[in-house]
């Protein structure tokens, strides 16, 4: 295989090559890798092959992305997080809950919530077995695959942005009677 | 049980082409999330391990699903988690 000017070699094996492009590393498999795909490892991650449908330059040119996204399984793995946002829009869901008595909401868009044995649970529309479960204490437990997790923060930054839109428009007409 | 094996190792045992992955992968002989995961639009990742075990196990699907069951059994948001909430 044609060797990257930009990517500094290191023949790890006559199988795999070791390919660096700024602190993210990957081993090519080169006899594997075609035209159309491209097969490689990461250093320090026994059991897993990573295929990608381009070119090496394509698939070097993504590797920061691939490590983010393993970086951030990870930490969902360890201790599932809410950003801020999704913090204020679930203690705003807590708060209906206890205000109305209810236990289930239909949410306007991808998730369904409802109270289950004190938690406060996000589940999928679609059929899923996936679920994140909130304690009213802040503990946060999760079964989303990390895209759905992000999809599920995003999702929350969106409500609190509308959540903000309406306060401020409560606020406007408040000064209109005021006034 | 899945036997952990180095990813030179692995990759040397099963002989793979990338034929052969994507033909299982597309077919659905490997189930998404488990033996293999999407990174991104352009990128999945195989799990070596699990796959090593569906091909010596391929006639006994009970033992492979042991296996699975092994694997998932190890994962960190496993071990934490309880069983009340799913249901």
């Amino acid at each position: 295989m044609q060797q990257e000017p930009f990517a500094e070699t290191i023949q790890d094996s006559p199988e795999l090559i070791r390919l660096e492009r700024g602190q993210y590393s990957m081993l090519l498999h080169s006899q594997m890798s075609t035209d159309g795909s491209i097969y490689f490892s990461l250093p320090d991650q026994d059991g897993d092959l990573y295929e990608y449908e381009g070119d090496l330059d394509e698939a070097l040119d993504d590797l920061p992305g691939i490590y983010s996204v393993i970086a951030l399984e990870n930490e969902l793995q360890q201790s599932p997080t809410l950003t801020s946002e999704a913090a204020i829009v679930i203690e705003q869901l807590w708060s209906h809950f206890e205000q109305t008595g209810t236990h289930e909401l239909e949410g306007e868009q991808d998730y369904n919530f409802r109270i289950e044995d004190g938690w406060l649970l996000v589940v999928p529309k679609e059929p899923s077995e996936e679920v994140v479960a909130l304690s009213r204490d802040g503990q946060v437990e999760s079964t989303f695959e990390p895209e759905r997790y992000g999809h599920l923060m995003e999702r929350c930054a969106i409500a609190y942005e509308q959540m903000q839109v309406q306060q401020f428009q409560r606020d406007n007409e408040q000064n209109w009677e005021l006034g | 049980m899945v036997q952990f094996v180095d990813k030179q190792q692995a990759t040397k045992t099963l002989s793979l082409s990338g034929e052969t992955l994507k033909k299982y992968r597309l077919q659905g002989e490997w189930i998404e999330g488990i033996h293999w995961v999407r990174i991104n639009s352009r990128c999945v990742r195989y799990n070596l391990e699990l796959i090593q075990d569906w091909f010596h196990n391929r006639h006994d699907p009970a033992a492979h699903w042991r296996a699975i069951e092994v694997y998932q059994s190890t994962l960190l948001s496993n071990q934490k988690k309880s069983t009340k909430k799913t249901k």
